[in-house]
């Protein structure tokens, strides 16, 4: 039976992969099917949700082996697969509402897998209330852009929404972004995800890297219409920035392995919105991709957690030799990335600020990198920027071909003007990094305290005496 | 007396209740209830009853699948129950249905055990946040008073302010309404409530010399100055010990009769072997010495089948109080049972000639660590997580797909992308004493005459002393898992939970050495000049020997060795299909498929390691060679006649068996309640500060031995939980002595926590000793152990009566 679960789930992934192939040959943007449309999109998402949950099937069958309502887990794990699958191919907005209050409904139940566990039921009601909210927040916006549009498909809605004026539009998207950012467990709604860790470990995997991504694809489907509302859009790229920054300080604090996960989730997805809010799509459905095998890989892995760890004095601090390797050599690959990519740097569009998230990381890499004291000086001085180089090729290829690919999707890569907002919250992540590399945070007893309270699970989720766990 | 001290000497009678608890980087099997073992063990279940909220004997349920399966016998249930007045006990194992198990309520939430978790998960943290609590150099209470300033979640936080710097004056402070006479059961209340974090700091508060409470150091005072002062600050009530009393408990008459049906059987085999003669072969073409783990039955069974071979059961740290130090690393790890402290290290370095090898192997090593340093700090930093899974996010996914799908093949793939980077070098332990400068801390290796020292005790303990064979081979052992919290659970309890590799290859170099040699020559033990000593280890997951230092093998005895590893080969293959009988989904080729759990990081029982372990038996060979003990006893080979003294059997029953007692309690209690005395299903696990394991979101530290350890299934026990049993062939009178000279046996045989029984071999008697140190004839009915119910068998020193 749980077998037959698994194999439905790979028979799907290899349809994905066949359909997004004919795809691409045929003269057409899209099948439709009834209330279904199958774009790039469809197959390119069908084809990652797939892959991942035939893999936490495959390792579910194994990791679960001996555990109670195994049928009822299985069942809910494919059940869950199909749901998102029918939420990435929905073009009626009915049935894109439905399939997202279905895949909340059955999330939740698997966070409270373990029915005799209080907590468990606990964390599985506090995550039911958010979707349950997602859910009528989401019915709310496509109703309104239902009535104003007079369509009930999305790819008509978003067709006909740019012809609605600012606040009509504003007060349909608003409730979507709501619902989006629940889902994604953007600050301030992170609370349910950081309190979801009472799912087996293999749900928490598909959850951060399938489910959450439901917020990024809604806000992709709706990409034309969210483009068009500039004051939305510039809403979703601030609340994807507090989210970036937030989550990655909550994460260097936590001292347990799947909680740090989590936190790190949130500050991915809040990337992702951001790049939506940046007006780039098809790059944030890259990111969600990507994310999702590497933080799906992260949970899996997690029981690799107990290590030996010799503790280290803090690291020393930036210095001017560090920045004089570094800077250069992260300028070039974040050029490389800009150049292969096609991010306009100058005359700088929001395009710009990925190419600063590249470079950030590029300067980080080659800090890292210049630690190798094993090997000359020399070498390195060579092998730091050629290394970084061709990590900013493959990123900068990787955003490409994600832009290549869903370049048949209406409006996936629609690069907005960048303003104030966007230099300041650009200057701040690179405030932040600098401040984080050179150890300044370490001194802050307050910063530590608020972030450690800030990303505790609801009290209420935790398992504060012993005796009521139950298996 | 000062109230400090006072105090102080109050905190520690409340925690002589607590077991410490080692990290899971080395897993020390431990007795919940160790701090119990003064008592009966039915007192000491009842009060962990109510310290712990734990069970402490098999449910009905348990007993009535056991008795289906005829592990308990009814004749033996119906005299055990009847001694018991409990008559009635018998139908319901045989009549009666499953019980439905309570569903759990939430209750009364407790903020202060959630606020204590959530502050000593973030002090005790051992490498898991980037950014470890500031501060944590001046000790829990201290950090925490000046952190806990800016806790929005903490009521009423400025009046932390003015409590004492020192945690035991703050304890004085916070302590001043509890009445002197309740303030022991009080802390007692405050330890308890989160029994794991508690024995945590138990372990790590008498760990000086452990890195990270140098960093971070914590007393069980600064523990419960922050815990009494959060209940103090909420104004929450002490937790209440429960007090359930167990009346006369049934579970004690159905573990009687499951004890009792297992012992008989096994008593009746070693009585039948004790007067057969022996099974030994002639002139043996090796003689393997293997650790006294359970999982060495096994082999040991199978190997001796296959050809002409004898082994040896020992302690797999062959002896030698050492911390050993592997090529290249800084901090030595103790290898050695946790009852001693090494008192030498031994550095591992290239042989002789393979210098460059060595540094080729150093510097791909350090482009490893440099690797992983650059992974993590992309992963952990601001800003740059985001573009790193852009551009790395497929390597994980295609690894993701290769450890699930494909693990053995991915497996051995990394095997080798790691030799490729860092090649093995051919490396020597260095045995020899070498002075480091002044300290004389410093020095590494043994002198002569310890390495003398160590090789005459091994040789007599295990009764080693002559008719050497051309080959012996020393056998350490060690587990294989990947991604499994517990898996130094699955290497060797005496290397302190390490694997046992390194003390072989030392014990074999220290009697391969002339001098060695020469001077246990003046002791009266000559092994032969051809006579080569091995080393190698037993890979307990998938019974692979791997044979260290294989050229010397081959040039001095080429055929018997060549022998040796075509038949360690077939005894693999043997095991294999024993163990995957005992497996799920082991199915086909038993070699590959054990292998692959190994390998498979989804694997949540690689092996099933110690389950089942209720015996141990001191003796010879002969004693056992022809039974099949189905991997359930520890032996440990003894030769009575060269132990006139008893100096050996006493080692053996205070160190080697006090170990398998801590085993096996360890896993009685984990099987009995898997939440209070076990570490929950590994299915919700999370890994906490690199050391411990919590459930969910946050919980208590979760001690103990984990679900799938033990049980076949959620609801289905696979280890039979019973205590263990300890049957030393020698004679009664020697092993009487030896019971009188040390308290620690006094108190495991007479509180019931392990049964003893003696095959005398110069009367040909098999007694037992009552707990009231009485001997009895062992095989006669009602010569149990004294019942529970049975006042007399509670007293737990009686007079001893000479037999």
């Amino acid at each position: 039976m749980t077998r037959a679960f698994s194999l439905t789930v790979w028979s799907v992934f290899a349809a994905a992969l066949a359909g997004g192939l004919a795809l691409w040959a045929a003269p057409v943007e899209a099948w439709t099917l009834g209330p279904l449309r199958l774009d790039a999109l469809t197959f390119m998402l069908a084809a990652a949700v797939t892959f991942v949950s035939g893999i936490v099937h495959a390792f579910s069958l194994r990791y679960m082996d001996g555990a109670k309502r195994l049928d009822a887990f299985f069942g809910r794990l494919t059940g869950l697969t199909l749901v998102v699958l029918l939420l990435i191919a929905a073009d009626h907005v009915l049935l894109f509402a439905l399939a997202w209050a279905a895949m909340g409904w059955l999330l939740a139940d698997l966070v409270g897998h373990l029915r005799e566990w209080p907590q468990a039921r606990v964390a599985a009601r506090l995550s039911r209330a958010w979707f349950a909210i997602g859910s009528v927040a989401l019915a709310t916006g496509l109703a309104a852009l239902a009535m104003a549009t007079g369509q009930t498909s999305i790819h008509a809605i978003v067709a006909a929404a740019p012809t609605l004026d600012a606040a009509t539009l504003a007060i349909a998207l608003l409730p979507l972004v709501l619902a989006a950012a629940i889902q994604c467990g953007l600050w301030p709604f992170q609370g349910w995800l950081l309190s979801s860790m009472t799912a087996p470990t293999p749900v928490s995997a598909f959850m951060h890297a399938g489910l959450v991504n439901a917020g990024g694809i809604l806000l992709a489907r709706f990409a034309p219409a969210v483009s068009a509302q500039t004051e939305v859009m510039t809403l979703v790229f601030l609340l994807g920035a507090a989210s970036a920054l937030l989550g990655s300080l909550f994460a260097l604090v936590q001292s347990d392995v799947k909680r740090g996960l989590a936190a790190s989730t949130v500050a991915q997805m809040g990337f992702m919105v951001m790049q939506c809010g940046l007006g780039f799509y098809a790059a944030a459905m890259a990111h969600l991709i990507l994310h999702g095998l590497f933080k799906a890989s992260l949970f899996l892995g997690a029981g690799s957690a107990v290590r030996r760890v010799a503790p280290a004095p803090a690291k020393p601090g930036l210095d001017g030799l560090g920045l004089a390797i570094a800077v250069p050599a992260a300028l070039l690959a974040g050029g490389l990335f800009a150049w292969v990519s096609g991010k306009s740097v100058w005359p700088a569009d929001s395009g710009a600020l990925l190419v600063v998230f590249a470079v950030l990381a590029a300067a980080q890499a080659a800090l890292s990198l210049r630690a190798w004291s094993h090997v000359s000086l020399a070498v390195r001085l060579i092998a730091i920027p050629s290394v970084l180089a061709c990590a900013g090729l493959v990123y900068g290829a990787t955003v490409a071909l994600a832009e290549t690919l869903l370049a048949g999707v209406p409006g996936t890569t629609a690069p907005q003007p960048i303003g104030a907002l966007g230099v300041c919250v650009a200057l701040v992540f690179a405030a932040a990094w600098l401040a984080v590399a050179a150890g300044l945070h370490r001194h802050s007893a307050w910063l530590y305290t608020r972030l450690l309270s800030a990303a505790q699970p609801a009290a209420s989720t935790v398992t504060d005496r012993r005796e009521a766990y139950r298996v | 007396m000062s109230n400090e001290t006072r105090i102080s000497a109050q905190i520690e009678n409340a925690a002589a209740h607590l077991t410490p608890y080692w990290p899971l980087q080395t897993f020390i099997a431990a007795n919940p209830l160790q701090g119990l073992e003064h008592l009966s063990f039915e007192e000491a279940v009842e009060l962990g009853a109510d310290l712990f909220r734990g069970r402490g004997y098999p449910t009905a349920e348990m007993a009535r699948t056991a008795m289906a399966e005829g592990r308990i016998d009814r004749a033996v249930l119906t005299e055990v129950a009847g001694r018991h007045g409990r008559p009635e006990l018998v139908e319901r194992l045989t009549q009666g249905r499953a019980e439905a198990a309570a569903i759990g309520e939430a209750g009364e939430a407790s903020r202060v055990n959630f606020l204590t978790i959530k502050w000593l998960a973030a002090f005790l943290d051992e490498g898991q946040a980037a950014w470890p609590m500031p501060g944590r150099e001046k000790g829990f209470w201290r950090a925490f008073k000046t952190l806990a300033r800016h806790d929005p979640s903490i009521p009423q936080r400025r009046r932390l302010a003015p409590l004492p710097e020192r945690p035991l004056a703050a304890l004085v402070a916070l302590m001043r309404d509890v009445p002197e006479e309740e303030r022991e059961a009080w802390l007692t209340a405050h330890l308890v409530a989160l029994s794991g974090w508690s024995s945590y700091v138990k372990w790590r508060a008498g760990q000086s010399a452990h890195p990270w409470q140098r960093v971070a150091p914590i007393t069980l005072a600064d523990y419960l100055a922050v815990r009494i002062a959060l209940a103090w600050l909420l104004d929450e009530p002490t937790p209440a010990l429960a007090a359930q009393g167990t009346a006369v408990p049934e579970g004690a008459v159905w573990l009687e009769a499951w004890e009792e049906s297992y012992r008989r059987r096994l008593l009746d085999e070693l009585q039948r072997e004790s007067v057969a003669g022996s099974s030994c072969p002639q002139a043996p073409s090796a003689h393997l010495v293997f650790c006294i783990d359970v999982r060495s039955e096994v082999f040991r069974r199978h190997l001796e089948r296959i050809g002409p071979y004898d082994t040896l059961g020992f302690a797999g740290f062959f002896g030698i109080p050492i911390a050993y130090r592997p090529f290249g690393e800084s901090e030595p790890i103790a290898s050695c049972p946790v009852l001693l402290t090494p008192a030498h290290t031994v550095p591992d370095a290239p042989a002789c000639g393979h210098e460059t090898a060595g540094e080729a192997h150093l510097h791909g090593r350090r482009h490893i660590a440099g690797g992983k340093t650059l992974v993590q700090q992309l992963k952990e930093s601001v800003a740059t997580p985001f573009a790193f899974v852009e551009a790395a996010g497929g390597v994980f996914g295609l690894a993701m797909a290769g450890r699930t799908l494909q693990p053995s093949r991915f497996g051995r793939l990394l095997a080798r992308l790691r030799d490729a980077v860092s090649p093995q070098a051919s490396l020597v332990p260095q045995i020899e004493l070498l002075p480091a400068g002044e300290d004389p801390e410093a020095a590494t290796g043994f002198s002569e005459a310890e390495r003398i020292f160590y090789a005459e005790a091994a040789l007599s303990i295990m009764g080693l002393t002559r008719g050497f064979a051309p080959l012996v081979v020393l056998t350490g052992h060690g587990g294989a898992t990947v991604n499994n919290p517990f898996a130094s659970g699955l290497d060797c309890g005496a290397c302190g939970g390490n694997h046992g590799g390194p003390n072989a290859r030392i014990m074999a170099a220290i009697l391969n050495d002339p001098q060695v040699r020469a001077g246990l020559v003046a002791r009266g033990i000559e092994i032969p000049e051809a006579t080569l000593f091995l080393a190698a280890e037993h890979n307990t997951t998938t019974d692979a020997v791997e044979i260290f230092d294989a050229q010397a093998g081959k040039a001095q005895h080429p055929e018997a060795f060549a022998r040796l590893l075509r038949d360690l080969a077939k005894a693999q293959a043997a095991a294999s299909a024993e163990r995957c009988r005992r497996l799920t989904q082991a199915d086909g080729d038993s070699v590959a498929a054990v292998a692959e759990r190994a390998a498979d990081w989804a694997q949540v029982r690689p092996e099933w390691a110690l389950a089942k372990n209720a015996a141990f038996i001191v003796g010879h060979r002969d004693l056992t060679r022809r039974l099949d003990l189905e991997g359930r006893s520890f032996l440990h080979s003894y030769d009575w006649q060269a132990d006139a003294e008893g100096k050996a059997l006493e080692v053996i029953l205070t160190a080697p068996m006090v170990v398998a007692e801590w085993i096996n309690t360890q896993y009685y209690f984990s099987t009995v309640d898997p939440v209070a005395y076990g570490a929950g299903s590994k299915i919700t696990h999370n890994v906490v500060g690199t050391f411990g394991v919590m459930q969910g979101n946050a919980s208590d530290l979760m001690t103990g031995l984990p679900l799938q350890s033990v049980m076949a299934a959620d609801e289905v026990p696979y280890h039979e939980p019973l205590r263990l049993m300890t049957v030393v062939q020698a004679p009664v009178a020697r092993v009487e002595e030896i019971v009188r000279r040390n308290t620690i046996l006094q108190t495991l045989f007479g509180n019931g926590w392990v049964a003893l029984t003696v095959l005398d071999p110069e009367t040909g008697s098999l007694v037992r000793r009552s707990r009231s140190g009485t001997w009895l004839p062992a095989l006669e009915e009602g010569a149990a152990a004294s019942p529970a119910g049975d006042p007399s068998g509670v007293a737990a020193h009686g007079p001893l009566e000479a037999v």
